[in-house]
């Protein structure tokens, strides 16, 4: 029997057929978004179905080990009784309203009014639990100040009400027959891996041991993406920075997390508990005031020296982030601003890069005329899914490669670039402005 | 020579006739004539006025166009059922739908929206008109929000008609036109409309929803229960149904 079929004469609740969807990023969120996490340890369940468009009957998408789905994609209703679908039984007259229509609005409603949903109907249950939803209030309304709870509803109900010490939080209602692709797509973004394949490709250029000369010359003037190897090899934070000697050092000290602000011992214990699309990304611009140390641990790589940004004094903008993050955070497409360039060394971990050329818009990327909004799709999970194979068959292909511990990718500017984290990883990036780019800076910074 | 005569006469009458004839053919020729020359000049008098017609239509409609080209575009669209409302470009660009039609030359010859019926189409358009007159302009994805760029008067004119606009919808018409304006891409009608939606869920028990929503309870009773003891944290406060 052919895998298609396969998968949709199995019982619904084990496996899924996959519904290609793409969603549009809402106006205004900023360029250096969370993606959806991918692990890479942890038992392999089968999903079994094949994927769209692909001759080689590929496996289908792995998922995390314990992920159970219950929302169902509209798909399954192929082989099931329409009627099944209890999505409009327990909507009543809200059923009018599409799943995206429907989370808009309940993403208006404060904790307590959204919690009393879920008794309303098991429709409405699987609506008002939607983890995102959970995760603006926590973030609104506690900022960084949690510690997380498994699950961004038991984490806001945590704490509005703290468990005694032999109190187990109660577990959450298994709802069946609920088809939905919307929730569905969400639910398998923050639940899969990566598949071997998107992660396959290597053709950037590397450098070993290379003079400054020569990489001005062969990539920062031609303006092309390079690995460079060896380079970090007199960095202290290579061998410090683990994850016991960060705690000790600075694991009470609140660094940039998304929109809120965390102590790194919270974040940790976030990070490891998290099963989402787009993890939070602790991405932080002030490291180095923040903890003196972290300071001395690194040094800008030689070939990177020369920074018109430092004649800015205290004046210059943010241009140094220590990234920190688990296995399926990242950032998905975008161009750094202001015509910098960027380095970005792996201290730990391992990075997925996919990068484009300036003139090379990555499919299902779409620019305002200005740049200065990026639409995309919600996660890099989706993107890989949805987009990554379209550009086999370019004649412009992006350079990929995989960034390991001891590793800097160079950025030139104006490329396009993606990062996906496979690991738990920890990173320093930097911008720059060369010196041969000041006739392209805008006017306002040169002024500066 | 009788025979004669008959023929002679018959020929002379026949020569009669024939002249007769000719100068009936001659006059109604010449009568014809005359007509083709009324006709003639009737339809020259008319190519005339039609030239002039024309010629006024087009300056006048250059004149328009480039009228136009000044200020005053309208876009027409249709709803689902046929009902037609025309505005300004300008009120139009209110809907980022409607915009990137425009922009694209596609909406020339006017928009059907097939999703769309004429009643939320007809609330739709009012609100863009209303909110142009307020609006700072210029932007395109600024459209509809309210900045705090105006006077508290307009502030308050705003708040005014947002909130008479929907206080006399319907439950069906407010979520229709939830969905328009997402469909439409009109921001403002969005937020306006999903929360006024959000308050209706907002400070009630379970069953005053249902109630207010049409919804059949489907949980089996000690389902329900098992969903209240996983919420208790929120059910604290409130009397419980």
């Amino acid at each position: 029997m052919p895998s298609a079929l396969r998968s949709l004469v199995a019982p619904a609740t084990s496996e899924n057929k996959q519904k290609k969807r793409k969603r549009r990023r809402r106006i205004g969120e900023s360029p250096r978004q969370i993606s959806s996490r991918a692990a890479v340890d942890g038992e392999e369940q089968h999903v079994g179905e094949e994927e769209e468009g692909d001759e080689g009957a590929e496996e289908g998408f792995k998922l995390k080990a314990a992920a159970s789905p219950t929302i169902q994609p509209l798909g399954n209703l192929l082989l099931a009784d329409p009627s099944a679908n209890i999505r409009d039984r327990g909507l009543g007259t809200l059923r009018a309203l599409s799943d995206e229509l429907l989370l808009d609005v309940l993403g208006l409603l404060r904790g307590r009014d959204l919690a009393v949903l879920s008794t309303v109907s098991k429709s409405l249950y699987v609506f008002s639990t939607h983890e995102p939803l959970w995760r603006s209030l926590v973030l609104d309304e506690l900022e960084g100040r949690f510690s997380f709870a498994g699950s961004w509803r038991s984490t806001y109900a945590s704490v509005v009400s703290p468990l005694l010490p032999d109190q187990t939080p109660p577990s959450s209602l298994a709802v069946s027959n609920f088809y939905s692709d919307y929730l569905f797509q969400s639910w398998l973004c923050a639940n899969m891996e990566m598949k071997p394949e998107w992660v396959a490709r290597d053709n950037i250029e590397r450098g070993r041991g290379i003079s400054v000369d020569e990489f001005v010359a062969r990539f920062e003037e031609p303006n092309k993406p390079v690995l460079l190897e060896g380079c970090l090899d007199g960095w202290p934070a290579l061998r410090k920075w683990t994850r016991a000697h960060l705690l000790r050092v600075c694991g009470d000290v609140e660094f940039s997390v998304g929109p809120a602000q965390m102590t790194l011992r919270r974040y940790f214990r976030y990070a490891d508990a998290a099963k989402e699309e787009r993890p939070l990304y602790l991405f932080d611009p002030r490291f180095a005031e923040k903890v003196p140390e972290m300071d001395s641990d690194y040094q800008v790589p030689v070939y990177f020296r020369e920074d018109l940004f430092a004649l800015l004094g205290r004046e210059r903008p943010d241009y140094r982030w220590v990234i920190i993050g688990p296995a399926g955070s990242g950032s998905s497409f975008h161009v750094d601003p202001n015509s910098t360039s960027a380095w970005n060394a792996v201290v730990s971990g391992s990075k997925k890069w996919v990068m484009f050329p300036p003139e090379v818009v990555p499919p299902g990327v779409h620019p305002s005329p200005d740049g200065a909004e990026v639409a995309c799709p919600v996660s890099i999970m989706e993107w890989f899914m949805n987009f990554y194979e379209q550009c086999k068959t370019w004649r412009k292909r992006p350079v990929e490669c995989i960034c390991r511990a001891g590793e800097v990718v160079f950025v030139p500017n104006g490329w396009w670039h993606l990062v996906i984290n496979l690991e738990d990883s920890v990173a320093i990036t930097q911008n720059y402005e060369k010196f041969v780019e000041c006739s392209e800076f805008p006017w306002e910074t040169q002024c500066k | 020579m009788a025979s004669q005569d008959c023929e002679a006469a018959a020929s002379s009458r026949a020569a009669a006739a024939s002249s007769q004839d000719c100068e009936a053919a001659a006059s109604s020729r010449a009568e014809k004539e005359e007509q083709k020359t009324v006709r003639v000049a009737a339809s020259s008098r008319a190519k005339k006025k039609e030239q002039k017609t024309v010629r006024v239509a087009a300056s006048s409609s250059r004149a328009e166009k480039e009228e136009q080209k000044e200020e005053r575009r309208t876009v027409r669209v249709t709803s689902n059922d046929g009902e037609e409302f025309e505005m300004d470009e300008a009120v139009a660009r209110g809907s980022v739908m409607l915009r990137h039609m425009m922009e694209l030359g596609i909406a020339l010859d006017g928009v059907t929206l097939p999703i769309v019926s004429g009643e939320i189409l007809a609330l739709a358009v009012s609100y863009l008109r209303f909110h142009r007159d307020y609006d700072d302009g210029g932007s395109g994805y600024g459209y509809g929000y309210s900045y705090g760029y105006h006077s508290e008067s307009e502030d308050t004119a705003l708040t005014n008609f947002d909130r008479d606009l929907v206080k006399q919808l319907d439950q069906a018409t407010l979520l229709d036109l939830l969905a328009a304006s997402n469909y439409m891409e009109i921001e403002g009608l969005l937020r306006l409309t999903c929360q006024t939606v959000a308050e209706k869920l907002k400070g009630k028990t379970t069953e005053e929803i249902r109630q207010t929503f049409c919804i059949q309870n489907d949980y089996p009773p000690e389902e329900e229960e098992e969903v209240r003891e996983e919420i208790s944290w929120a059910l604290e406060e409130k009397s419980l149904d």
